[in-house]
């Protein structure tokens, strides 16, 4: 919600066509305290947690950016999506933690693929926190940019990760599956 | 027709028309769609009559609208396998597209027709020729597309990887526990009866692919994406098809050992993670339950905690039911279609981790039943090599294996290995030997060692051939049907390839021992009856020929082969220079032909592989040809191989230096190859005037000479060249400061017996030889000489001080680097100073600058006088005065030549500062106190010796000279006697000399006084003269000491008339006639008219 969407906002800005998702059960934001996160449903619009929290406890709030955030995420889309439901096919997926580059590549293959479209998975670490998240968004968009103006993506990737690799000075995590 | 379906139909046409002219190909692709959506999904009957118009886009210029046909052909195949005889030629022709995008989804789209083709065989009821034609072209495709995996492009590889995964999944049998798509069709539903495709044969054409696959995950320049690809395409064949499970896991294992080398951290990373997910996909599948063990091992390696594995594990209840359907007989009726082959093999794998592991395997009841059935089938090649390991795991020869490797542990861990490193837990129980064994057995088996390895190559052999045949029969059936022509591309022609039989298809390979030996009588053969040949006009052809078979021989023919060309040194080159070169193009990997061969015999097994390699050739036969006999055809050739051949290794060069006992001839033409090897080949340059170089120490004076003066000559000419030379020449001269001579310089190739440990005049000239021929071109090496002469061994110094003479006249005494030697003298160094201007003064006068330098190091730090003797000559008279005591001071011969040099008679031109004259008056000035009386006494002796230079002229010129002086010499007298000695007719002079003594009161000086009174007993009768002018006083003292003097002046005085002695003082007379002395002396001017009598 926090990582994915700032790169979301970012990416689309400047022109790529991109979706965000969620891995997890549930959508979690943090709480009042570390052992009592806010959780609700996927479907749930972020207008609704939007005023859920502010009824909460506004200036806490307000205080920690979530409000803020949730402000910006309802002008990009209505609610937060899952992963794992989604049939859509992609290109490229960039997962922002290795635990859901995991839960990715755990859905794609439990499913046993029907055309054989490669779809490209990559991780790249970022940080659960807002100063992370805008510096890494800028990052997913410089990677974004590298993929996209290679003429045979397929062939060039691994230069083109190995390239990004040592610019940024990130491991990267990357592998295919197939839809 | 309803009003609907015209609608539609005007629609597409429009939309048909409209495509065709657009300039936008996005437009484009959007109005295909639309038809697609239209003919395909909304009115199907339509599909029929507008198919040709859109798959002849399949020809427009751009590459996307062309991906597009294919995925219209695609979706219509899949709706209407009525149209694959018409749109599967356009998918043929569309494989071959320039466009990689358009090959990637043709391969994509190849997957979904071949099993649309399959189903569509298996469900009609006759199969028509029409039928057959689309089977043997979609088999053209998959073998095109098999042939993919090793196309330039990833990303087609990677299409390639899933083409032939969905090939595997449709070409064999589901089990029981497949985990498959729903209605997914394959093997199962095939009936037997089809003829175009067996479904045996298709079966047995999986396996090989799946084996393919395999081996391509195994290769070691696989790029990331596709071995993950491999990983997973893998995992989903072996959960679809548990059958190939053992085989699947097999494979992983070795990777997981034996990843490739050119990942990059990260993607060692990925792959690793990629693994542990398949393994963890695998492990859930209830069929691996007998792998378990393999599975969790790698798992545990790949840093999987125990409750994630447990996790993962799929519950007891279906672990039990499995085991229970496996018993045989107890639960049949199952599975129908489970085939017998792949559960034995699980079976085996059971009984191998019981042998092994007897203490957990025992406890498992599963483990119990199956070792209790008897295996059939050898386990695979991974097993058989661990089982073989496990016993060779003692403790005694790991703990020397880690010994032995401990000397290639590098200095510091690499972050690789303390990032990866997870200790092990339970070292040295049974299970972790099986552990390391496995490990090992995966590298062994990737590497291709090991009996495991060996067996499963025999084994693969005998598959392919068989599947080959299949082949064959399967083509020639295709010979006959009618010919499918693509859609909407009518006209282009398009004819179908009409496949030759192979010669290698349909015959059986021979046994590698008859091979080899049968290779080796033919070659024989070939090589005998081309004798004649190869000397005639068309020898390039039949040398063309001869070379492409040779290519390829084994090691043993290569040795025949050699012994053949050096039978005919003269007329064999050109085959020689010509195997040479295709020998180099096999090993770099430029021939075709060589490629085919390695492959060939790489899979024969061992006898035929080939381990000599271009070097070992080109060096047996430069070494073989050094040791032939030596011959003007020989040196010839060994010049051609040299200058021809297209890389000479370093070492071989080297080699060249053993001509060096053969005959003088060999030896020159061994070193004019070697300078043209230096000039022509920039490469081999050092080593070849190094060991030019060496040659030029040769112990032989005119071979000697011949090398040296080739070696000088390519010193003038080149910088580089002389660097290089000048490197050797001081290398050999270090030498000398060593204990013992150097073996390099002291081989039988060089004339010199094996180095004792004491240095010889030989060992020392050899490493001079050199050195010396340089000295003149490059006068900087100089000064090493002077460095290494002061500290070498007294042999080593004579020989050096022997050998310089030519070098240093040849540099001459201008050359600004012998100055500088001279100026710079190493202490200890003096005599070869001395010696080196002794050899630039012997023949010319020292110039002024050497004088100076020789100057300057005698003032300020060589005392020794000898030092200044060569250049005497340039010194000014002053400083040769100065020094003459400590000149004559030394051993007479040296005398003698100082003198020599001094007077000239050693030089042809050239001044000397001292003349004769001066030499001899400065011998009688030099002071007592400096020099004592005997050695200039000596020194004037030399003088008289010399009669030549010391003529009566010089002499009156020296006693003149000395006569001058405010204070006679105390050899002055000496002198006088001497000279009167020598030159009798001198008298008249030195009488006068006498006289004038007189005047200047000689008697004052006692030597000197000694001296005259000496002088007048040799000068009698003349000197009564002079004894008559004496004052009567000294008179009588010249009487006391000379007593016969007395007597013959009186007689003389006797003889006189009166006239005369009225001359005489009467004082005088007094004393002559014994009378008192105290007598009026007689007046002087008597005397003076006296002396004018008697001239």
């Amino acid at each position: 919600m926090n990582r994915s969407m700032e790169a979301h906002a970012f990416l689309s800005k400047k022109g790529f066509n991109v979706r965000s998702f969620g891995t997890g059960d549930k959508v979690k934001l943090p709480g009042p305290a570390p052992d009592k996160p806010n959780c609700y449903e996927f479907g749930t619009s972020y207008d609704d947690i939007y005023n859920d929290l502010l009824r909460k406890d506004k200036t806490l709030y307000t205080q920690n950016g979530l409000l803020h955030m949730l402000d910006r995420n309802r002008r990009i889309k209505p609610e937060p999506e899952r992963f794992q439901v989604c049939k859509d096919k992609f290109d490229i997926i960039v997962t922002c933690e290795e635990r859901v580059y995991d839960q990715v590549l755990e859905c794609l293959e439990a499913r046993i693929p029907e055309e054989n479209t490669p779809v490209h998975v990559i991780n790249i670490d970022i940080q659960d926190n807002h100063e992370e998240a805008t510096i890494g968004a800028f990052m997913i968009c410089e990677l974004a940019a590298l993929l996209s103006g290679t003429e045979d993506l397929d062939n060039d990737i691994d230069e083109l990760l190995h390239e990004f690799e040592t610019k940024c000075q990130r491991n990267v995590l990357h592998c295919v599956q197939f839809y | 027709m309803t009003e609907e379906e015209q609608t539609t139909r005007d629609r597409v046409v429009e939309l048909l028309n409209a495509s065709t002219f657009l300039q936008s190909e996005k437009e484009k692709i959007a109005n295909l769609a639309k038809v697609q959506e239209l003919i395909i999904h909304l009115e199907p009957l339509l599909l029929d009559s507008f198919f040709e118009e859109v798959a002849a886009f399949q020809t427009d210029r751009n590459s996307d609208v062309r991906k597009f046909v294919v995925g219209f052909i695609e979706e219509a195949c899949k709706k209407d396998p009525g149209m694959l005889p018409r749109l599967v030629p356009n998918i043929q022709l569309l494989l071959a597209d320039d466009a990689i995008a358009v090959v990637k989804r043709v391969v994509q789209a190849a997957a979904q027709l071949h099993r649309a083709t399959l189903s569509w065989l298996a469900l009609a009821r006759t199969v028509t020729p029409e039928m057959e034609q689309v089977w043997h072209i979609i088999t053209a495709i998959k073998n095109t597309i098999v042939t993919l995996i090793d196309h330039d492009n990833d990303g087609v590889r990677t299409q390639a990887i899933k083409f032939l995964e969905a090939l595997v999944l449709l070409q064999t049998y589901t089990e029981a526990d497949s985990i498959t798509r729903d209605a997914e069709f394959n093997l199962d539903h095939v009936p037997l009866t089809v003829k175009v495709a067996r479904p045996r044969k298709l079966e047995e054409e999986a396996r090989m692919v799946l084996n393919k696959l395999v081996a391509f995950q195994g290769s070691i320049h696989i790029s990331s994406v596709n071995l993950m690809t491999c990983m997973s395409s893998l995992t989903i064949i072996a959960r679809a098809r548990p059958q190939f499970l053992g085989k699947i896991i097999n494979a992983l294992e070795i990777l997981h050992a034996n990843l490739p080398p050119t990942l990059t951290k990260s993607q060692v990373n990925s792959v690793r993670k990629h693994l542990k997910i398949q393994m963890l996909n695998l492990l859930k599948h209830p069929a691996s339950y007998d792998y378990h063990e393999n599975i969790t091992t790698v798992l545990n390696d790949l840093g999987v905690t125990a409750s994630e594995v447990n996790k993962a594990m799929p519950s007891k209840d279906s672990i039990k039911k499995r085991v229970r359907r496996d018993k045989p007989g107890e639960d049949p009726g199952i599975v129908e279609q489970v085939s017998k082959k792949p559960r034995l093999e699980k079976e085996d794998k059971s009984i191998t981790i019981d042998e092994s592991s007897t203490t957990t395997a025992s406890t498992d009841p599963a483990a119990a039943v199956a070792s209790s059935s008897v295996s059939e089938k050898p386990s695979s090649a991974l097993d058989i090599t661990q089982r073989w390991l496990v016993e060779k795991l003692t403790p005694e020869k790991v703990s020397n294996l880690v010994m032995v490797t401990m000397l290639n542990l590098p200095e510091e861990m690499p972050a690789v290995f303390s990032a990866g490193y997870s200790p092990i837990t339970a070292a040295g129980t049974t299970k972790q030997i099986q552990h390391v064994a496995r490990l090992l057995s995966s590298q062994l088996t990737a590497a291709g060692v090991g009996p495991g390895a060996e067996q499963q190559a025999q084994q693969q052999d005998q598959e392919a051939s068989t599947y080959e045949m299949d082949m064959i029969q399967e083509n020639e059936a295709f010979q006959s049907g009618p010919v499918l022509v693509p859609a909407g591309v009518a006209g282009r022609g398009f004819r179908h390839k009409v496949k030759t039989m192979k010669l290698e298809e349909v015959t059986k390979p021979f046994p590698p021992a008859n091979m080899t030996h049968m290779h080796s009588l033919l070659l024989g053969r070939l090589l005998r009856s081309s004798a004649a040949s190869l000397s005639s006009d068309n020898a390039k052809s039949h040398i063309r020929i001869l070379t492409m078979i040779i290519g390829c021989v084994s090691d043993l023919e290569c040795t025949e082969l050699e012994d053949f060309i050096l039978e005919d040194v003269g007329g064999r080159g050109d085959l020689l220079i010509s195997w040479l070169y295709s020998e180099y193009a096999m090993h770099h990997d430029f021939s075709q032909v060589g490629r085919l061969v390695t492959a060939a015999s790489a899979s024969k097994g061992k006898e035929g592989v080939r381990k000599k390699t271009y070097e070992d050739i080109l060096g047996s036969v430069v070494v073989r040809l050094l040791r032939h006999d030596a011959s003007k055809e020989r040196d010839e050739l060994l010049w051609r191989v040299f200058m021809e051949v297209p890389h000479m290794p370093d070492k071989l060069v080297e080699k060249l230096v053993m001509v060096g006992d053969q005959g003088s001839e060999s030896v020159v033409a061994a070193a004019l190859t070697l300078r043209d090897t230096a000039n022509w080949r920039p490469l081999s340059s050092r080593p070849a005037l190094q060991t030019l170089a060496l040659l030029a120490t040769r112990d032989n004076d005119a071979v000697r000479g011949e090398v040296t003066t080739i070696l000088v000559e390519m010193c003038e000419g080149n910088e580089s060249v002389r660097t290089i030379v000048a490197d050797c020449a001081g290398q050999f001269l270090k030498y000398l400061l060593e204990k013992s001579p150097p073996k390099e310089l002291c081989s039988q190739y060089l004339g010199r017996p094996p180095p004792n440990a004491e240095w010889t005049e030989a060992t020392v000239k050899a490493c001079l030889y050199l050195y010396l021929a340089l000295l003149p071109l490059n006068q900087a090496l100089i000064h090493d000489l002077a460095v290494v002469y002061v500290k070498t061994v007294n042999e080593a110094k004579r020989a050096i001080l022997r050998l310089l003479e030519g070098p240093i006249r040849h540099m001459g005494m201008d050359s600004p680097q012998l100055l500088k030697l001279v100026e710079t003298c190493p202490k200890g160094g003096e005599t070869l100073i001395t010696r080196i201007i002794h050899i630039l003064t012997e023949k010319a006068p020292p110039s002024e600058a050497l004088v100076c330098r020789v100057r300057e190091l005698y003032n300020r730090r060589v005392s020794d006088v000898r030092f200044l003797i060569p250049v005497l000559t340039g010194l000014s008279k002053k400083e040769v005065i100065a020094v003459l005591p400590k000149l004559i001071k030394l051993n007479p011969h040296v005398v003698k030549e100082v003198f020599n040099r001094l007077w000239g008679v050693t030089l042809d031109t050239g001044a000397s500062p001292l003349t004769p004259v001066d030499l001899l008056v400065a011998l009688h000035l030099i002071d007592n106190e400096k020099c004592d009386v005997k050695t200039v006494i000596k020194a004037t002796g030399l003088c008289f010796a010399e009669r030549n230079i010391y003529t009566a002229e010089v002499l009156a010129f020296v006693l003149q000279q000395l006569m001058e002086q405010p204070e006679l010499p105390t050899l002055f007298m000496r002198t006088v006697i001497q000279t009167l000695t020598h030159y009798p007719k001198l008298l008249s002079f030195i009488i006068n000399v006498l006289q004038r003594l007189i005047a200047k009161q000689v008697w004052k000086q006692k030597k000197v006084w000694e001296g005259f009174i000496k002088c007048c007993q040799r000068a009698v009768p003349q000197s009564f003269t002079v004894l008559l002018q004496l004052p009567p006083a000294q008179l009588s003292d010249v009487f006391a000491s000379a007593a016969d003097l007395h007597a013959h002046l009186t007689s003389h005085v006797s003889t006189l008339t009166e006239n005369q002695r009225s001359h005489i003082p009467t004082s005088l007379l007094e004393v002559i006639e014994g009378h008192n002395s105290d007598q009026t002396p007689l007046s002087l001017p008597l005397d003076s008219s006296l002396t004018m009598q008697e001239p």
